[in-house]
């Protein structure tokens, strides 16, 4: 479901942030967009533990716009 | 596993994904500063007629505080300016760990005189590029390098050769690190 | 026994988190639950500001590597920073940004406080910390603009070093000794470097504890609506996990909109600043949160004799604002039943607001005394006017009621409705008038006028001239429409009293 999807996203996030050459002249901007994606995708699946385990009702006007934010930062990161 | 346990487990997850994210900026602090650009200062270190042969003299470049010992060696060497083409500096400071070298015209491992570290016994050959002839040192001494003025005697420092001063990114073969972290000697 | 039940059942992970947790005591519960009321952005507003101080931190360290708090290298290290060191340029911009929403983060943490007066009893001391906090902030802010030894930077820190010798004797030495030191520019650098660097940070985290501490011990503010539902704050939930997850969304959604930021604007190092370059630049000013002060500064007024009279006024908004708790002794913490101080709070906000566009817009120039009272006034204006008219329409229904909440919240009375539109209306054609005067007042001053121009100043001038009656015949007949002049007098009463 969306949790693993945002898991896989984060992973691949911080393996390239890792991997990206620090002096590199694209370097600081796609090292800003992936701890961008990163940490919106956590700040989602936080919401989705925080609320979703409890029965409560998500609101799904959140978890479009963090996907919605998630998926925007990723094609920035292709663009860059 | 259970929806509550997965969702923890996963919320313990992104969390050290979070950290692990933020932590990669840290390799700003081990990942060496890119080369500065910008020239080696030109700096007058000595006058042909104040040199003695085996007397050396020591002089900072290229940044202030960065010894070097300048010496007539009394035969022509490599690199060796001067109308004998025998006067050379190198860097004093040891390329093993840091030490400072001391200068002896003669010594059982060189032809002729060579530049020797107390502290571990590294012994360079300083008629042929201060290339290591016994001891741990894994390089050469940098070579200043030198431009005599025939009309006056004086003779400047230019530049510096591989490898670079111990400390400026130790082992690298790229001279401009010797610039960073010091004022330029003016003059 | 249950802990070995637990043992047989849980994995590795569960296992080693419980060797950690009975040393370090994590579950152990020293933070209070939080209520409800409090999963609330505006709750967590000091949070995220100590979040931004935390960022500034770590991107401060890193780069505190390479810097070099000497005049002849400050510059030559910050463009280091910039050029040469991996990452460089992304802790620069981050580390910015970050400090310019730590200013908005707090002001905007203690407006939010003040509009829901939090500084009551027993909070009093909490707002006073809080204060010196974010004097401590803006501190942060003066000393660490310096250290790139830019034209602008130094040229705006001129200003400020020079604005404290404009302050009375004593103080003026003091201060002046702490922040430039003996004289000469490498003892300036190196205070400013080791204020911003190790001074102001401990007392802001002395204060940050002294902080955290007082709010355990007194718990989360009530909203003051008292809509909360219920009593002692409702349901209550556990710092761990659930608030603290909350935070954790909030810290990274707040570091992910920093990093768009510092992705959509990265930093260029202004030119170096030398003697020379300086001469050439006139338009210094300080950087924006100090820009409503040195407006100030600017009016003609206060030029030369009358600076120590401006400062001293802006040192006083500061301590009356400081000495809240003890101006403002009501027991009313509803907007609604706290007219005067509601009010003396968007004015406020405002005229800081309208000063530092204002700033912007003339760089370098000095305000003749007319304009400044047609701005500053008018705004004044304006929002006394709107904000009594707002508490026309809703204190007729709230008079003599302190605490009790109406259960359909202030419906505004159709009628009300029509005049708060007449109203809005003919206030949208005053400012508008307001506007074209200021404009025309500067175009007379720089041209000398035409007969033309003296016209469209008597006609705006004319229509705010209307415009105010209007409102004051408006605001009358509200009066009357609700039907009691001795109604209107207890419910001005009542404000004041608060």
């Amino acid at each position: 479901m969306l949790v693993l999807l945002l898991l896989a996203v984060q992973a691949v996030a911080v393996v390239f942030a890792w991997l990206l050459n620090p002096l590199g002249p694209k370097s600081e901007t796609e090292y800003a967009l992936l701890l961008a994606v990163d940490l919106v995708a956590f700040a989602l699946i936080s919401y989705v533990g925080r609320l979703g385990g409890a029965g409560r009702n998500l609101r799904e006007g959140y978890v479009l716009a963090g996907s919605a934010l998630v998926l925007f930062f990723m094609f920035l990161v292709l663009l860059a | 596993m259970s929806r509550r346990n997965f969702l923890k487990r996963s919320l313990g997850l992104a969390a050290v994904l979070v950290f692990a994210g933020i932590a990669a900026v840290t390799k700003s602090l081990w990942t060496p500063s890119a080369a500065p650009t910008g020239g080696f200062p030109s700096s007058k270190v000595a006058n042909i007629a104040d040199l003695q042969t085996n007397a050396y003299v020591t002089v900072d470049y290229p940044l202030e505080g960065e010894s070097n010992m300048i010496v007539k060696l009394g035969v022509a060497a490599t690199g060796g300016v001067g109308p004998d083409g025998d006067v050379v500096a190198f860097s004093v400071v040891c390329q093993h760990l840091g030490c400072t070298i001391g200068y002896e015209a003669s010594n059982s491992h060189t032809p002729g005189p060579a530049g020797a570290c107390p502290c571990h016994g590294s012994v360079y050959d300083l008629l042929h590029g201060a290339k290591v002839v016994a001891g741990p040192a894994p390089r050469p001494l940098p070579q200043v390098t030198l431009q005599f003025d025939e009309s006056t005697g004086d003779i400047y420092a230019v530049g510096m050769g591989p490898p670079t001063i111990f400390g400026h990114n130790t082992g690298s073969t790229d001279v401009s690190y010797d610039l960073q972290g010091g004022t330029p000697v003016t003059q | 026994m249950g802990e070995e039940e637990h043992e047989e059942r849980d994995g590795a992970a569960a296992r080693v988190a419980r060797w950690f947790d009975a040393r370090l005591g994590l579950s152990y519960e020293f933070l209070r639950p939080a209520p409800q009321y409090a999963i609330n952005p505006f709750y967590w507003l000091g949070a995220l500001a100590v979040v931004a101080f935390v960022i500034q931190a770590v991107s401060g360290m890193l780069m505190m590597l390479y810097y070099v708090p000497d005049p002849t290298q400050a510059y030559q290290s910050t463009q280091f920073i910039f050029q040469n060191v991996s990452y460089g340029t992304f802790l620069e911009t981050v580390h910015l940004y970050t400090a310019y929403a730590m200013i908005l983060l707090v002001f905007m943490h203690m407006m939010r406080g003040y509009f829901v007066s939090v500084h009551r009893k027993p909070r009093e001391l909490m707002w006073m910390t809080g204060m010196l906090m974010g004097f401590v902030t803006l501190g942060l802010g003066f000393t660490g603009y310096l250290l790139p030894w830019t034209v602008v930077s130094k040229s705006a820190t001129d200003v400020g070093a020079g604005m404290i010798t404009a302050l009375p004797q004593p103080l003026s030495n003091f201060l002046s000794f702490l922040v430039v030191g003996a004289g000469g520019e490498s003892a300036e650098l190196l205070r400013f470097f080791d204020l911003h660097v190790l001074v102001l940070p401990a007392v802001l985290l002395v204060l940050l504890v002294l902080k955290m501490y007082m709010l355990e011990a007194h718990g989360i503010s009530e909203p003051a609506t008292g809509q909360v539902g219920s009593e002692k704050g409702g349901k209550l939930i556990p710092i761990f996990p659930n608030v603290t997850f909350y935070l954790a969304e909030l810290a990274t959604l707040f570091g992910a909109a920093m990093m768009l930021f510092s992705v959509l604007f990265p930093l260029v190092l202004q030119p170096a600043y030398t003697a020379t370059a300086a001469t050439h630049y006139t338009s210094q000013q300080p950087d924006w949160y100090f820009l409503w002060i040195y407006q100030l500064l600017k009016i003609s007024a206060f030029e030369s004799a009358g600076l120590p009279v401006a400062l001293t006024a802006v040192t006083l908004i500061f301590v009356l604002l400081l000495l809240l708790p003890f101006l403002d002794r009501g027991k009313a913490r509803r907007i609604s039943q706290r007219p005067f101080y509601v009010t003396v709070g968007v004015v406020l906000a405002a005229e800081i607001i309208v000063l530092t566009i204002w700033g912007y817009l003339t760089p370098g120039e000095v305000i003749p005394d007319e304009q400044a009272a047609l701005v500053l006034g008018g705004t004044a204006l304006a929002v006394v006017v709107i904000s009594l008219l707002s508490y026309r329409l809703v204190l007729g229904r709230l008079v003599g009621k302190l605490g009790t909440v109406s259960p359909q919240g202030s419906a505004i009375r159709s009628s009300g409705i029509w005049t708060a539109a007449a109203f809005s209306l003919l206030l949208g054609l005053g400012a508008l008038a307001m506007g074209s005067a200021v404009n025309t007042f500067t175009g007379l001053a720089s041209t000398g006028g035409a007969w033309g121009s003296w016209a469209y100043l008597a006609g705006a001038s004319g229509v705010l001239v209307v415009a105010i009656l209007a409102t004051a015949y408006l605001l009358y007949r509200v009066d009357l429409g609700t039907g009691a002049v001795r109604r209107r007098i207890r419910a001005f009463e009542v404000g004041w009293r608060e």
